[in-house]
């Protein structure tokens, strides 16, 4: 006969059965309620010769990411959340490729950022296109890369085309609209995959337009010194000065043209990191007038653009750079294409990328993201940013201009 | 072609040949006396140069002043590289794998540095980085350089003096010239290894100082000073002092002055030509007056 | 059973279960990789002829890999030219190099450091030439386009650059086999140990390191070609860049210099560190995992000197003396 102490340990042992299968089914239903999250693939230099252009494109990714899961994820999937997986291509092209199979067909993401690097960009869009997954280019200058009939790269930044044509029509704007007449310009371009490419357009667009190219002068990124590059500069009696390069040589040029007395030759820089945190705490008040084109700026007075800045600058402490501003673009584009492909799938995705019409959370100088049958950006704009008193203003086209730019060092080709 | 530049050309390139120098002098020391090329002789300069500019930034002290920490911190570090992971390697008759080794601590410190710092480019901003003195019409000489290669030509001097009149720079000479008869006489070999590893790595945080006040840095800020230093041992002869010094004055009067009439490509080709031409004509150098050692 | 059998026996193991049993059991992913650790390792072992059998360290041994690579490139890109015609002419030209190098060095007598010095200064300068000529776009680089098909030697499936990778491999690493074995090989190591002693007792020394450097130079413009045909893409860095060519003897290094296995070894082993990493610390911060290759390099030199081979090697003959005790 089952004493009392039995029946109660029979008791119990019901009971939690019971409550474990309560809570079982609670569990369950839980987790299936919660989505699966979206894979998203980064691919860019990490480690490696250009891991200073890795350095600006992942802080703004991280962020992006965070504040879309907060937000609430893919609204289209369920709320799934974005879940970044990173690729490290150390700037190299084979290793690229191959860094952009693993994310795809072992990390199965459905869709890449890459940017930073034109060589690695190529390789890895050509395993995205052979894999037919869309791989959306934050910011690359080889014009290749949207010139190979590929469907499914999408490139936001401008090529390498578009920033010699923004040269070419500042300086025009200049001549007009100023009453500046350049005529002597020396284009001094670091010797990678950026410098040589944009130079590569530049020379013939500004031969074209009426411009005396006096001389091109390469340089490794890398030099140590930079006094005979300017001295060179200097005897070719230039009006001008267009300069692409990386930040690390922009800040080895502005101390040595002080220092060789050749403030007096105007430059003009692109991608060159004049005007960002690190050139400004190196070169100090020499940096006060200082031009470069760029595609954005932190001035800017749209509300995306405004939340963006306060964002980065409360989480990182310093301002966001171009580099950041793309990256960051790439994750919301992403989100928007996910969005409206309201799937999981890469050739809905893909579809989604190719007629999109994004206006929310635009970062970019430009009221609408879309791509053409290129996969380019097309309404992406160059900008002439200033140093004016610490502060990095956007002074050209006037219609995007927060402040009047000052033009002072070009005086002396006034009213030839 | 105007030759008017070219004084600007040869006055900046001996001024960048002085520091270069002081970078090659270390490789060559570890080379004469150990026969290890060390590979990571740049990320030395590249760490003593975030160290420069950590402190600087941190008190606010000038950045000449800064080799006060960078030589002692990286002569002590190179230390720690003999003694734990060079030493052992030596010590069993492995001439080969050093160099390996080198490789791995390059990766080592490079990405370290990636991992904890980014790989952001920094510049220091200092009184000096836009001074300069004019000693003609023709010539500007940028203060920064010219304080470098004061104080490289200055270490080199008190190395020099070291390595000739004090014992242990005694010692040093004999191991790198007989490292077969050294320990007979009573040297101890190993602490005169662990010697010309400190410093060597110290002058790299010397170097660090010196170009720290105008010249931008990043992770992969090393590499292209080993490149140099490497050149620059070649031309002065491997174990070579006061060749290094002379190759590095012509190595950089040489670029210097290539920069100014050709493009980047050609310049660099020439002064790579040049290198490979001294490597098969006169493989012990420009200035030894021994003999070749394998 | 001859030592020369039994290790082509192991290779041909090797290639043709790898061949069978790889397209089914790996992914695609899974065997893009395993094509380039083989790239690597005939890289590896071409340079093991030169640098392991006969003690000639180059240290810029990339020349001739990425000589091949813009070859055989340029002549499909400009020309037309199959990459099947090019390879050979690849190999013909790095091997002419390779030639002029021998003859000039060997000439003038350098010593050991000097060769991997100007091996290195070699490289460097290749790297100037190929971003500073026309020919070769410079920075930019040059894409093969996308034309999968056997005639191109281009492959639409990982299966079909694992054959092409597989009998690189086949080839190479059985040349080397069969040096080893052979009195040249013998010869080489001899050379190796003491030069002079070598010439002493009547080896051509000169003649022998020349032949040496050609095979090895030639041997390795597979590799370049290979990585050209997967990648399409060939630029300056990634044909010429010196830190490849310092990780060239690494891969021998590890798997054991004076074996003909060694270099598949290192490259198998090292490669597959790297890629079991990878994934594992990319997300904790950039950096991670080459800090931890770079540690991993160095404690193979501690811990296993002789590589790995070497190290197999000791403990075999720590076995042996017990049975021998025994008997």
């Amino acid at each position: 006969m089952p004493s009392n102490n039995h029946r109660r340990a029979l008791g119990w042992r019901m009971f939690g059965s019971v409550a474990a299968a309560l809570l079982l089914s609670a569990a369950t239903a839980v987790a299936q309620g919660a989505p699966e999250p979206v894979l998203v693939g980064v691919n860019i230099p990490r480690t490696g010769p250009l891991a200073l252009m890795g350095a600006l494109l992942e802080p703004s990714v991280r962020l992006a990411v965070d504040q879309i899961n907060t937000a609430g994820g893919i609204k289209s999937l369920g709320g799934a959340p974005l879940e970044l997986r990173w690729a490290d291509n150390q700037a190299s092209p084979s290793l690229s490729g191959s860094e952009e199979q693993r994310l795809i067909q072992q990390e199965h993401v459905v869709t890449v950022i890459g940017g930073g690097v034109s060589g690695a960009e190529l390789t890895a869009t050509q395993m995205a296109e052979r894999l037919k997954v869309p791989h959306l280019i934050s910011i690359a200058t080889a014009d290749e890369l949207s010139e190979r009939g590929f469907r499914y790269t999408f490139i936001l930044s401008a090529r390498a085309v578009d920033y010699a044509r923004g040269y070419v029509n500042l300086l025009n704007y200049l001549k007009a609209n100023r009453n500046i007449a350049v005529k002597r310009v020396v284009v001094l371009n670091e010797n990678s995959a950026l410098g040589s490419s944009v130079a590569k357009d530049l020379l013939p667009m500004a031969k074209d337009a009426g411009y005396e190219i006096a001389e091109q002068v390469e340089y490794p990124a890398s030099t140590s010194d930079v006094s005979s590059l300017l001295t060179r500069i200097r005897s070719a009696k230039p009006d001008v000065v267009l300069h692409i390069g990386y930040i690390g040589d922009s800040i080895l040029i502005w101390n040595t043209r002080r220092q060789l007395g050749m403030e007096d030759v105007p430059f003009i820089g692109i991608t060159s990191g004049i005007g960002s945190p690190a050139f400004m705490k190196a070169v100090g008040a020499a940096a006060n007038g200082a031009l470069t084109l760029s595609q954005t700026n932190a001035d800017l007075t749209a509300d995306a653009v405004q939340n963006f800045v306060r964002s980065y600058q409360a989480k990182y402490n310093v301002p966001p750079e171009n580099n950041g501003f793309f990256s960051y673009q790439s994750a919301y584009v992403v989100k928007a294409a996910l969005e409206k492909a309201g799937s999981r799938d890469p050739e809905a995705i893909r579809q989604a990328f190719s007629t999109l019409q994004m206006r929310d959370n635009v970062v970019l100088p430009q009221e609408t993201i879309r791509f053409n049958e290129a996969g380019v950006n097309v309404d992406t704009p160059v900008l002439l940013l200033q140093v004016r008193n610490g502060q990095l203003v956007t002074v050209w086209p006037d219609n995007v201009a927060t402040t009047a730019p000052d033009f002072s060092q070009f005086d002396k080709l006034r009213s030839r | 072609m105007d030759f008017s530049l070219i004084p600007q050309g040869i006055v900046s390139g001996l001024l960048l040949g002085c520091i270069y120098a002081l970078v090659a002098t270390g490789l060559t020391m570890i080379f004469g006396v150990m026969r290890v090329l060390n590979l990571a002789h740049g990320e030395f300069v590249m760490l003593g140069m975030y160290l420069a500019y950590g402190i600087v930034v941190a008190t606010g002290m000038d950045p000449y002043l800064s080799w006060v920490v960078t030589i002692p911190a990286l002569g002590l570090l190179g230390a720690a590289v003999y003694a734990g992971l060079v030493g052992p390697v030596l010590r069993r008759g492995d001439e080969n794998s050093p160099i390996v080794l080198t490789v791995g601590l390059l990766l080592v410190l490079q990405n370290l540095v990636v991992f904890f710092l980014t790989g952001n480019v920094r510049g220091l901003s200092s009184a000096y980085q836009f001074m300069s003195i004019k000693l003609a019409p023709i010539v500007i000489v940028s203060v920064p350089l010219l304080i470098g290669a004061i104080g490289s030509v200055v270490a080199t001097v008190l190395l020099f003096l070291f390595l000739r009149r004090t014992e242990m720079g005694l010692a040093l000479r004999a191991v790198a010239a007989r490292p077969g008869s050294a320990p007979l006489v009573g040297i101890n070999v190993q602490h005169v290894f662990i010697v010309a590893f400190s410093i060597s790595s110290g002058c790299a945080g010397l170097a660090a100082t010196l170009l720290v006040p105008a010249y931008p840095f990043s992770p992969i800020t090393g590499g292209q000073y080993t490149l140099t230093a490497l050149l620059v041992v070649i031309l002065g002869g491997l174990g070579n002092y006061a060749g290094a010094l002379v190759g590095a004055l012509i190595l950089g009067v040489t670029q210097s002055v290539a920069v100014l009439y050709l493009s980047d490509g050609v310049a660099s080709s020439v002064v790579l030509c040049m290198v490979i031409a001294v490597l098969l004509l006169r493989p012990q150098g420009l200035f030894s007056t021994g003999a070749v050692r394998a | 059973m001859k030592p020369l059998w039994r290790s082509l026996g192991i290779l041909a193991a090797l290639v043709g279960a790898t061949a069978i049993v790889g397209p089914y059991a790996l992914s695609e992913y899974q065997l893009q990789v395993l094509v380039q650790m083989l790239a690597v390792a005939c890289i590896a072992s071409a340079w093991n002829l030169m640098g392991g059998f006969t003690g000639l360290f180059s240290l810029g041994h990339i020349t001739f890999v990425g000589l091949g690579a813009y070859v055989s490139t340029l002549l499909q890109v400009r020309s037309g030219l199959s990459p099947w015609l090019g390879l050979p002419l690849a190999m013909l030209l790095s091997g002419a190099l390779a030639a002029v190098v021998g003859l000039v060095s060997y000439r003038s007598r350098l010593s050991h450091a000097a060769l991997a010095l100007l091996t290195m200064v070699l490289a460097q300068l290749a790297f100037v030439l190929a971003f500073s000529l026309d020919i070769t776009q410079g920075m930019r680089g040059i894409s093969i386009p996308l034309r999968p098909g056997l005639t191109q030697m281009q492959f639409a499936t990982g299966r079909g650059y694992l054959l092409l990778a597989l009998s690189m491999v086949a080839a190479i690493v059985g040349l080397c086999i069969l040096i080893r074995h052979s009195k040249f090989g013998h010869r080489l190591i001899a050379l190796r140990e003491n030069e002079r002693v070598a010439e002493a007792i009547g080896i051509p020394t000169f003649r022998y390191k020349l032949m040496v450097t050609i095979i090895s130079g030639a041997l390795s413009a597979p590799g370049g070609v290979l990585v050209a045909q997967y990648t399409l893409f060939v630029d300056p860095d990634s044909a010429f860049s010196i830190f490849k060519s310092l990780e060239i003897p690494i891969y021998a290094m590890v798997g054991g210099l004076g074996s003909a296995f060694g270099p598949l070894i290192g490259a198998v082993l090292m490669s597959t560190i790297i890629q079991l990493l990878r994934p594992v610390l990319s997300d904790f911060g950039a950096g991670l995992d080459q800090v931890v290759f770079g540690a991993a390099l160095i404690l193979v030199v501690l811990l296993a000197p002789r590589g790995i081979t070497g190290y197999t090697a000791a403990l075999l003959r720590r076995w042996k003396p017990r049975h021998e005790a025994v008997a």
